[in-house]
């Protein structure tokens, strides 16, 4: 359920700002990927998904969420690399703020909902370019998780194959008990590889439940079918920063 | 730390003039941006291609001799880096790798970009006079591209107004374009500040103005459009102001008169003013977003 409260604060901000360049995910069958919201028309799922599961299957995220799409050559592109340079855009740094405080104040509950179990625990996937000082993701998300939750330091372990899923990428810092619901919170996504790594990390540390909030998914229109996305859906409808990052639609019940 | 600077702006121009591997500038300065470090950029560039090392360094001295002669001409080579690159020229998807300046560099003032077409009515100059001379009286900087028209309307009211007006050229700094604002130019220089994002002597290209025209957008906390046909350099810049999430205010010339005008009222931050008053009204409202923004994160946070 969207805490609408929070909803009539944010989005009219969000949209002040950044309507006329946000793009909010397409969430629908056939159209766009199920797990990662890139263009997949006639699949459920779009190729480096599907070969994700084929290997990983249920160890993967159970859910994911995106709350805006991204791409190079754009303001949204520009904004998710300026957040985090070593002296930030501010007005990229508010964007990013605003976005994320919609998703986890907006929509705090919806991940608990769609999975039936409260969420326990979060964690940011950490970066592989070991980059110095405080991590980006955690420092825009903090103010806006709830001190109930406990927080998950993943440690990298390995940096080859830096794009590929991979089971030793990262080791959580603790082990959890099959209640544990933990929420995996990453910048972009491009090929899921970091995000669903740290997914099966959590997993191995036994987790029972994986929700993966992540704030742009990054397009890359030199794919045909993301091209044809952008064009035909993305530059002709407005952003709807109401809908739900969680099913693209209405809030779970 | 003169010295750190002298490197990474070395290392810049020579990223810049021999595009290793190919790389547009583009590439170069996302990568630039994203490493925060030409110099670690420029080593990563070249480790590993066919440079030979004799080469780099015949590369980096050339480099270095051409921004020696740059600041011996008075011209300020400013990376997309440095503490003092405008920062809100920073923020937008089309940054330049580097900015030149002749003039004053203020890396966070208050700026507005007037702009509009050069074949402009009697109407429409003096609309945008009206609007700059009493930018200047609010101490707000005038940003246009020095095109004949709307834009020297712009600057030479601000100066006639003693306030301040920036113009960012579609040339390299060292040249006059058009030929007929070379004393407007050197005047700007003098009292306000000129940018160019081109290398110094870079002579008049097609695509250069419209180029100039992002930067003018992201450089100001507003784009004014004055008055502008259905085809012009302003008609992009109120488009690409959208993009860049920048406030827009047209007057009603242009919100009447063009189709691509009437099309962009109702968009978000796009603002008609009918009067110079609405002008700075259309202003002072365009600022409450950014504020009631951090307002309410601070308000949230932990909440």
């Amino acid at each position: 359920m969207a805490d609408s409260r929070m909803l009539d604060a944010i989005v009219p901000l969000v949209e002040q700002l950044g309507s006329a360049y946000l793009r909010t995910p397409i969430r629908e069958s056939m159209t766009t990927c199920r797990v990662c919201l890139t263009a997949s028309p006639g699949q459920e799922m779009c190729d480096p998904c599907q070969r994700q599961y084929f290997t990983f299957g249920d160890r993967l995220a159970d859910q994911t969420a995106f709350v805006i799409y991204a791409r190079a050559a754009h303001q949204t592109g520009r904004i998710m690399y300026g957040y985090k340079e070593s002296a930030p855009v501010e007005e990229h740094v508010r964007m990013v703020q605003l976005l994320f405080a919609s998703a986890l104040l907006g929509h705090r509950d919806c991940p608990a909902r769609l999975a039936g179990v409260e969420v326990t625990h979060w964690c940011v996937v950490p970066s592989l370019k070991g980059r110095a000082g405080p991590h980006p993701v955690e420092s825009a998300v903090w103010p806006f998780l709830s001190q109930s939750l406990s927080k998950i330091t993943l440690q990298v372990q390995t940096t080859q194959e830096p794009r590929r899923v991979r089971v030793d990428r990262f080791a959580s810092d603790v082990e959890l008990g099959a209640g544990a619901h933990v929420l995996v919170l990453d910048d972009t996504w491009t090929t899921g590889g970091h995000a669903q790594s740290a997914a099966l990390s959590v997993r191995a540390a036994g987790a029972g439940v994986i929700s993966v909030l992540v704030l742009a998914r990054w397009l890359d229109p030199n794919w045909d079918a993301t091209k044809h996305l952008i064009e035909k859906r993305l530059n002709k409808t407005p952003p709807d920063l109401r809908v739900c990052p969680w099913t693209g639609g209405a809030c779970p019940d | 730390m003169v010295s750190m600077t002298r490197d990474e702006h070395a290392s810049l121009v020579a990223l810049l003039q021999t595009r290793p591997g190919g790389l547009t500038w583009r590439a170069i300065t996302d990568w630039v941006l994203e490493a925060g470090s030409a110099a670690d950029v420029w080593s990563q560039a070249t480790s590993g291609t066919l440079f030979e090392t004799t080469e780099e360094s015949a590369a980096l001295s050339n480099a270095r001799s051409d921004l020696d002669a740059w600041e011996a001409d008075g011209i300020r080579f400013l990376s997309v880096l440095d503490a003092d690159f405008p920062k809100r020229v920073r923020a937008i998807h089309e940054a330049p790798p580097f900015l030149t300046a002749r003039g004053s560099v203020r890396p966070d003032e208050y700026a507005v970009s007037v702009v509009g077409s050069r074949a402009a009515t009697a109407e429409g100059l003096g609309i945008a006079r009206g609007i700059c001379l009493a930018l200047a009286e609010k101490n707000v900087t005038v940003i246009a591209g020095l095109a004949l028209g709307i834009d020297t309307a712009a600057h030479t009211a601000a100066l006639e107004a003693g306030g301040r007006t920036i113009a960012v050229i579609g040339t390299g700094i060292r040249q006059y374009y058009p030929p007929a604002n070379r004393g407007l130019q050197d005047e700007i220089a003098q009292r306000g500040l000129v940018l160019s994002q081109f290398l110094p002597d870079a002579p008049p290209h097609r695509h250069s103005f419209l180029m100039r025209n992002a930067i003018m957008s992201g450089l100001g906390h507003a784009t004014v459009i004055a008055e502008a046909g259905e085809k012009s350099g302003a008609r992009a810049q109120a488009r690409m102001a959208v993009g860049h999430g920048r406030p827009v205010i047209l007057t009603d010339l242009v919100a009447s008169r063009t189709q691509w005008g009437r099309d962009l009222v109702g968009k978000p931050r796009v603002y008609v003013a009918s009067s110079v008053s609405e002008v700075l009204d259309a202003l002072e409202k365009t600022e409450r977003p950014e504020s009631a923004a951090d307002q309410l994160l601070r308000e949230l946070s932990h909440s």
